[in-house]
């Protein structure tokens, strides 16, 4: 019983230390700040509710989880789905299988029609195409007025940021030089780095640019 | 969310004479803080919540302690005048007000101002009689724990400061138990410095000693389910679960991340806590200097800079460095050796880590359990 009530102890404490975040597990990757959670849902064929939820640290990802009464909510078991508005997507081992996402048979992209999904897509899987994402110390994304997914990326405490733009999936690097931001402002890449002025800036009004849908 | 604490002496009188108080010479003192010079104070406080929030990209908190001295001898009226001051300057920005009391007497009057303006309470009772004496030289303890009773019954929550030194390390199991059983968390302060112009004989411990005393205190807080939380050994914790799971943080950094706890004096001087009573390492005035001022400033680049290569020599070769953020070394003032890492806080890192490990909760099973929690999340 004592040791029941430490272990406890010991466990809630842990929880503290790591904020929630399985990423923070990679001792590259150093919070910054609160961990942020997003969360948005969908309805399944079947009527359940499925919560999606965010949690951000310096890199993202997205989980699945079945709504229950009240606040409740649980681990979507692994399995396929399909949702009441006609996408399917899988779970495996806990996460969503994008790979499944993307090879839909009839080269359709089911989720990018669905305003929430269309974030996942274009948020979550970017990161993972850089050699060592785990290194990547700070994110700030956005979708510019070009239409296009834009990362400015830190990877280690004190290094200049980068910044790439969403090719196919991918994030490829842009080449010095003037992009746009949301709502007409723009920023520069000039020595193959965000210069100081424009990272303020891409701080500043990026963010109203990452809100989910409402 | 990031906070900044201004501990203010709003005026160094004080009703008690508490032996190892390091501001024994001034408590007979009068003289507080006048309305028009809280003015200036504010708004440094205000310039530098804004100036520190663009720098960060992030809101941020700001916390205006009232410390002294007793705050609640000050009269009442002064106090509302005041306490409605600092909202209305801070009004839009996150923050709160908070009262460091040694709470032996206390009107009605003082507790409606209190409430009025929603100042958070920091009890400070050593629970172990001894040392916090009247002027008259009288026992404290039973006046506090009736005047918190007081609060109980008005509704009014509370925390707590207990000084850990001679009187009371034997005792720091009892001292536990009485808050856990009131339900008040607190933190227990390892006395390090005693005032200068004083014997400490009554008092005074080695720093082995408070390391034993609040690794007891540790072993006890964890076995009774951590029902209250125990500053900073909770804090002291994560840094060591941390390592354990190797989870590094950023260090402390004044520069890049802004500044964590300031001191203002009665006289308006402004300084880092662990440098308090050290005149030549003033950041400023308040009464004369603006934020935009001292920050640009040479004492405040000097200052820095000593911040800097205290972390170098004090976390240097320290097994729990870039899990501990560093923040101990310059929380309050210690005597520092060649070599030496801060007193107290780093022995009883040492202690909770090998506790951990001898209990089983090496890294296996600690990353075990975040494995779960993941899956269950």
């Amino acid at each position: 019983m004592a040791n029941d009530i430490r272990d406890d102890a010991i466990r809630r404490a842990l929880g503290q230390a790591v904020r929630g975040t399985p990423l923070s597990l990679f001792d590259q990757v150093t919070p910054q700040g609160d961990t942020a959670t997003e969360q948005f849902s969908a309805l399944l064929d079947d009527g359940s509710k499925v919560v999606f939820q965010r949690r951000t640290v310096a890199v993202q990802r997205t989980e699945a989880l079945l709504a229950e009464d009240g606040d409740r909510i649980r681990a979507l078991p692994d399995g396929e789905y399909r949702l009441a508005e006609g996408g399917t997507f899988r779970v495996v081992d806990g996460r969503i299988d994008f790979d499944a996402v993307f090879a839909d048979p009839d080269g359709v992209e089911p989720f990018r029609q669905y305003g929430a999904w269309r974030e996942v897509v274009a948020i979550d899987n970017p990161l993972l195409s850089l050699e060592d994402p785990a290194a990547v110390t700070d994110v700030v994304r956005f979708l510019a007025d070009d239409g296009r997914s834009y990362y400015v990326l830190q990877s280690g405490q004190r290094a200049d940021y980068a910044a790439y733009v969403v090719v196919d999936r991918k994030l490829r690097r842009l080449d010095d030089g003037t992009y746009p931001l949301p709502a007409g402002r723009t920023f520069e890449v000039s020595g193959g780095s965000v210069t100081p002025e424009s990272l303020d800036k891409v701080k500043v009004f990026a963010q109203r640019s990452t809100r989910l849908p409402q | 969310m990031k906070t900044v604490e201004w501990v203010i002496k709003a005026s160094k009188l004080c009703n008690l004479r508490c032996a190892y108080c390091y501001e024994w010479n001034s408590l007979a003192n009068p003289q507080r803080i006048a309305v028009d010079e809280w003015r200036g104070i504010l708004a440094a406080i205000r310039d530098y919540h804004v100036l520190l929030a663009l720098q960060l990209r992030r809101p941020i908190e700001t916390r205006l302690i009232w410390h002294g001295g007793e705050p609640l001898l000050l009269p009442a009226a002064y106090l509302d005048e005041v306490m409605a001051m600092q909202h209305e300057m801070l009004a839009g920005l996150p923050h709160r007000l908070l009262l460091q009391t040694n709470l032996y007497r206390v009107s009605d009057a003082h507790l409606d101002v209190v409430s009025r303006h929603d100042v958070g309470l920091g009890v400070s009772l050593d629970v172990v009689d001894g040392v916090r004496l009247t002027a008259a030289g009288r026992q404290t303890r039973h006046a506090v724990v009736a005047n918190m009773d007081r609060l109980t019954a008005r509704g009014v929550s509370y925390g707590a400061i207990t000084v850990a030194a001679r009187h009371n390390i034997g005792r720091l199991r009892e001292v536990h138990d009485f808050w856990a059983r009131r339900g008040v968390g607190f933190r227990v302060l390892p006395l390090f410095q005693g005032p200068d112009e004083r014997p400490m004989g009554a008092f005074e411990v080695s720093d082995d000693e408070l390391a034993i005393a609040v690794s007891d205190l540790f072993d006890h807080w964890v076995e009774s389910g951590t029902v209250i939380d125990v500053a900073p050994l909770s804090e002291w914790l994560v840094d060591v679960l941390r390592k354990l799971v190797g989870l590094r943080v950023p260090t402390y950094d004044r520069k890049a991340g802004g500044e964590r706890v300031l001191l203002v004096e009665t006289n308006g001087d402004l300084l880092t806590t662990d440098e308090r009573g050290v005149a030549d390492a003033r950041l400023g005035n308040l009464f004369s200097d603006s934020m935009e001022q001292i920050l640009s400033g040479l004492r405040f680049a000097a200052s820095l800079a000593r911040t800097e290569a205290k972390t170098a020599r004090v976390c240097a070769g320290c097994p729990h460095a870039g899990f501990c953020d560093g923040y101990p070394a310059h929380a309050e003032p210690f005597d520092e050796l060649p070599g030496g890492r801060c007193p107290v806080t780093a022995a009883v890192h040492d202690h909770i880590e090998r506790y951990l490990l001898t209990s089983g909760f090496g890294p296996d099973r600690l990353l075990g359990w975040l494995r779960s929690a993941d899956k269950a999340a």
